[in-house]
């Protein structure tokens, strides 16, 4: 008897811990007039920002760091959601978890915005990082403001006049990229994770990758000896690796080429809040280090 | 096609391929024999927990593995008294808290959460040189103690209590055992991955058993079939463009399933 109450003290200490640990969600309070935004991930959290401004409150689900592609909501998440004004995801399949929150919201109040369903130039594959070309990136933008002048008609103008300022950024970044790449010498890159291309096809580049689109498959051997043949056949002197996963595959493939690393940001994540333009630049800058 | 030994990536990983195909057998022999073969199941899952642990708060994950590894086998050790005959339930146990942990942990890494997948299934093309050479600091001291401690291993395999009453420290060379096991498991799920190194500790040795009779060659049989299973696993992946984990352990079942078919029971 003595051991089973002891047992069961010991449960309530930890559910009592554990309860402790929890933050309060600071979501869920809604007592300001912003409306209430929720992105799948950060790339969407950003144009949800550049669109949203000061007018909205916009809560990033998938922490930066977790792959967006095999997140899994928790239940506060949810819950918070169903109490949200607007969602916002990707689609073509970059979060594989949004429809079983789709099914869970349709029939509420909440907006749901695919921003890619406007996107035009799509890749052949499907690859769903449609933002790295800035003209995907514009048209993930111009269906983000559709969603927040819908949710809050009466800022529209607030919204319209964001969008505008986005789409002269979007032109510059665009013009700066056809420049650079007009002076580029070779125009194939080696890649740790085959999320790219988009920017590939936006500017005529070739992309061999080491893992694929969902970043979560290491290469077989036969593969690893591919990789190898071309960067010596092609004389590549640099490879591609992520912010945010370190990849030993990548490591092992420059050590035996002689190759150096440098990063490509695809813009899933960012534990630094970079915003999309200042990512897109860096990108180009490492680029030029390696294709010019 | 390529000659297969001009790659550097392949080289090392024939040469840690060949020395865990060492290592794995010495282990995998005396848990086998002490109705065991789960512990290494529990201890690997265990040891991605300590991953996710070493990756969370920026040590190397196999020292975070290594830590929990020996939790685990110690935990194993304490549960197992508790059930009497129903012992098997401890590596159960210990091995959904390990799952648990895994899991759990993993959504806090802030930075490369994509690393647990290689620790699952390992990255045997992609061993760098301070992996090799762990690879062959286990494999040096997991051979020495077996070697060392033969007759002692032996003995208790196959009767703890009469080991201990003919004056052979039972308890520390279990101790050593379980020890041991939790360091080979956290070195290769490094090199072959966490869910395939437990195929390694056992499906040697069940091969072996099936064809020798005494202890000695079933320990030098069962090193031979696991050297026969990797070497060939990074062959056939490599020339059929294949995942070279599953193709080593899915060659070990195959042999097995073979043997047991081909060889009559006396």
């Amino acid at each position: 008897m003595k051991k089973i109450l002891m047992t069961a003290a010991a449960a309530a200490a930890i559910s009592m811990l554990a309860a402790c640990g929890t933050k309060p969600t600071e979501t869920v309070e809604n007592n300001n007039d912003k409306i209430q935004v929720y992105t799948s991930f950060y790339a969407m959290y950003d144009f949800a920002r550049e669109i949203g401004g000061d007018m909205a409150d916009v809560h990033n689900l998938c922490p930066v760091g977790s792959e967006p592609h095999d997140f899994e909501p928790t239940a506060s998440d949810m819950a918070a959601l169903t109490e949200a004004d607007l969602f916002i995801y990707n689609g073509m399949g970059m979060e594989h978890w949004t429809d079983s929150v789709n099914e869970t919201l349709s029939g509420s109040d909440v907006i749901i915005v695919e921003a890619s369903a406007n996107v035009e130039n799509i890749a052949e594959n499907y690859d769903p990082h449609v933002w790295l070309d800035p003209e995907n990136a514009l048209a993930e933008m111009e269906a983000i403001a559709d969603g927040f002048i819908q949710a809050d008609p009466e800022n529209s103008d607030y919204y319209t006049a964001r969008l505008d300022d986005c789409r002269g950024r979007i032109e510059q970044l665009d013009n700066d990229y056809k420049t650079a790449v007009a002076g580029f010498t070779s125009h194939n890159i080696i890649t740790s994770h085959e999320a790219y291309f988009n920017l590939c096809n936006a500017y005529g580049l070739i992309q061999l990758a080491v893992n694929g689109v969902d970043n979560s498959e290491d290469p077989t051997p036969t593969r690893m000896a591919e990789i190898i043949e071309f960067i010596k056949a092609n004389d590549i002197k640099y490879v591609f690796t992520e912010p945010l996963s370190t990849s030993k595959i990548v490591q092992t493939i420059a050590d035996d080429t002689g190759c150096e690393l440098l990063t490509l940001d695809p813009f899933e994540g960012s534990t630094e809040d970079k915003g999309y333009f200042d990512v897109m630049y860096e990108n180009l800058e490492a680029l030029k280090t390696a294709l010019q | 096609m390529n000659n297969i030994f001009s790659y550097d990536f392949m080289i090392k990983a024939f040469a840690a391929a060949i020395l865990i195909a060492i290592a794995a057998p010495c282990i995998g022999l005396p848990i086998v024999l002490k109705r065991f073969s789960a512990i290494g199941d529990a201890t690997s899952h265990s040891a991605l927990g300590g991953i996710a642990f070493g990756l969370l708060i920026g040590i190397n994950p196999i020292v975070g593995a290594v830590l929990f590894s020996i939790a685990a086998v110690l935990s194993i050790e304490a549960l197992r008294k508790k059930f009497g005959k129903y012992s098997e339930i401890a590596s159960v146990v210990v091995m959904s808290a390990g799952i648990g942990l895994t899991a759990v942990l993993s959504g806090f890494i802030k930075n490369g959460s994509s690393n647990i997948n290689s620790f699952m299934f390992g990255s045997i093309v992609a061993i760098s040189d301070f992996e090799l050479i762990l690879t062959l600091l286990l494999c040096a001291l997991v051979a020495g103690v077996t070697f060392l401690l033969y007759k002692e291993i032996f003995a208790i395999t196959f009767d703890e209590e009469a080991a201990a009453l003919s004056g052979i420290p039972a308890k520390l060379i279990n101790f050593i055992l379980m020890l041991l096991t939790a360091i080979t498991v956290s070195v290769a799920s490094r090199i072959v991955g966490a869910l395939m190194i437990s195929s390694l500790l056992v499906i040697p040795t069940a091969t072996a058993m099936l064809i020798s009779k005494s202890y000695r060659s079933t320990l030098i049989l069962s090193i031979l079939f696991a050297e026969l299973f990797t070497v060939s696993g990074l062959f056939i992946s490599y020339y059929l463009n294949l995942r070279p984990g599953g193709t080593i352990v899915l060659i070990g079942t195959a042999v097995l399933v073979i043997t047991a078919l081909v060889h009559k029971r006396k």
